[in-house]
């Protein structure tokens, strides 16, 4: 995967959800391209489409009206190629597994390995020691202890670890910092950006939390009513990121 | 004490599958009161027809069956866990009648798997029987969870949305968790009947409360959610079980009253450890 490939394209994007009595457009003609290392941020209000976006390109959704292209490279099987972090830590780990277990699963997951191979167990708590050192400092849990006894930043901090073990070619976070406190948003933040500049992992971060926006250099692309209303900034974003 | 060794060692596939079922991957399943009697009546039926090493082979593989059938209705039909169980059930309650062309089949004089290693072994036959299918049990058991699979099982039960986010089947490791769980409750269901020499069509009522019973009485005294440990509590489960069935037995209870007093034994478990956050979690399956 080389930077600045299409991973993803949206064109004229529309999801309608049919309720009861009404119909609300959740997105309306939403052109968008995801390029491998690209570092996305789509803010925007409750009810703007954040989350729906996010499940389009995960595939969670199909469009009412428009189409989605998706590089071969996403529909490989075999492979884990998109990779979500939801708002609430809880929902991203679980509870009675311990981190080193998360760790050794990501990483199997992450190489490809069938059911029925046999853990790695000494490289998985050895990967968790490590990954979880080079996200945060500030990181204290030991490997053996569980994921549901970790504080909110622990275990949003343990997701990202999860997802770059796996190295998925999208990361996808929603809201993933609404449940952390400043300190622990700014670690989780810093700790992304580093992590993916590394990578050619594109992230694509919905949120309408303002620390996401003021720690990161980049210019966020905003999302109202269904609608990309500020395709400019979204444009700039992507020729600056372009290779000379 | 040679029968309470036997009886024990019979149930441990039973306490191992409900372990499973219940406690790692947290479904209520109802299926398991069928299974055990398809089990039994499928041993029965091949041993009839002079094939029971055949017999002890597919009645595992037929509660395997049942397993995935209420597994894949929770998964694809989208019914209620407990709905998806009681379908099976029902659904069984035919099979097996049919199967066994009679509520009732007598093994007293058929060659079974157990005579046979009667007629080898003399009296120590049976429970070296059972034994080895314990020890088979759990060894497998042991090695499947420290696989790959047996993780991702393992985190099915506790948050199926993270397998899915992680670009894993959950409904995969869930279908594959209820066939092992049916499967090793059919193998006790087998057992049970090559040991008392019957196959009936309704031995399998209350199965389901004899396994919950077993996992809490574990659950109670192992609270670990490492995979030996939880193994382990359910062999402590099944022992604490069979014997206190036995005590009552000595002391004189009717063996008719056996299962109002295992329901009323369970009840008194959940009641007694209602304040413990590891037996309040195992009843919520939601």
């Amino acid at each position: 995967m080389t930077l600045n490939e299409t991973l993803v394209r949206l064109s004229q994007v529309s999801v309608d959800f049919h309720g009861e009595q009404t119909t609300v457009a959740a997105l309306r003609d939403v052109d968008l391209e995801i390029h491998s290392g690209q570092y996305l941020i789509i803010v925007g209000s409750n009810g703007s489409g954040k989350s729906t976006l996010l499940r389009v390109i995960a595939d969670d959704v199909h469009p009412t009206r428009g189409s989605v292209y998706r590089a071969p490279a996403l529909t490989r099987s075999g492979s884990t190629s998109i990779v979500t972090i939801r708002q609430n830590p809880a929902q991203n780990l679980a509870a009675r597994l311990t981190v080193a277990e998360h760790l050794m699963l990501a990483g199997a997951i992450g190489s490809g390995a069938l059911p029925w191979q046999r853990l790695r167990v000494k490289k998985g708590t050895a990967d968790a020691a490590a990954y979880l050192h080079v996200l945060s400092d500030a990181w204290t849990a030991v490997p053996t202890q569980l994921a549901g006894e970790l504080s909110g930043g622990q275990k949003q901090l343990l997701a990202l670890a999860i997802a770059l073990t796996i190295r998925p070619l999208i990361l996808l976070l929603d809201e993933p910092t609404a449940a952390l406190d400043d300190q622990n948003a700014h670690h989780f933040l810093t700790a992304l950006r580093k992590a993916q500049s590394a990578t050619p992992m594109a992230c694509v971060i919905v949120t309408h939390d303002e620390r996401v926006t003021s720690t990161n250099e980049f210019q966020p692309c905003r999302l109202a009513g269904g609608s990309i209303v500020s395709p400019s900034l979204l444009q700039q974003r992507i020729s600056e990121e372009s290779p000379t | 004490m040679f029968l309470i060794i036997t009886l024990i060692l019979l149930y441990v596939p039973l306490a191992a599958g409900v372990v499973l079922t219940f406690r790692v991957l947290r479904f209520p399943d109802l299926t398991i009161d069928g299974s055990f009697t398809l089990g039994a009546a499928t041993v029965a039926v091949f041993a009839l027809h002079g094939s029971p090493l055949l017999g002890i082979l597919i009645a595992p593989a037929a509660g395997a069956m049942a397993g995935a059938a209420t597994a894949s209705l929770y998964a694809f039909g989208r019914l209620n866990k407990l709905v998806a169980g009681i379908v099976v059930l029902t659904a069984l309650y035919t099979l097996t009648l049919r199967l066994m062309g009679a509520a009732n089949i007598q093994l007293i004089t058929t060659p079974t798997v157990l005579t046979f290693t009667e007629e080898r072994l003399g009296s120590s036959g049976p429970l070296s029987a059972v034994a080895v299918a314990a020890a088979g049990v759990v060894g497998v058991l042991g090695i499947a969870s420290r696989t790959v699979g047996g993780l991702a099982l393992r985190a099915t039960g506790d948050n199926s949305a993270f397998v899915r986010q992680l670009g894993k089947s959950e409904r995969g490791y869930l279908i594959t968790g209820l066939a092992v769980g049916n499967a090793l409750v059919a193998l006790t269901g087998a057992e049970v009947a090559m040991f008392q020499g019957f196959a009936d069509v309704n031995m399998g009522v209350g199965t389901l409360v004899t396994g919950l019973t077993v996992v809490f009485l574990g659950a109670s005294l192992v609270r670990s959610e490492a995979p030996t440990p939880t193994l382990l509590s359910g062999l402590v489960g099944v022992s604490l079980y069979m014997i206190s069935v036995q005590v009552a037995l000595r002391v004189g209870v009717n063996p008719i009253d056996l299962k109002l007093a295992t329901a009323a034994l369970l009840c008194l478990i959940i009641l007694l450890m209602r304040h413990n956050k590891d037996v309040v979690v195992l009843l919520d399956t939601e």
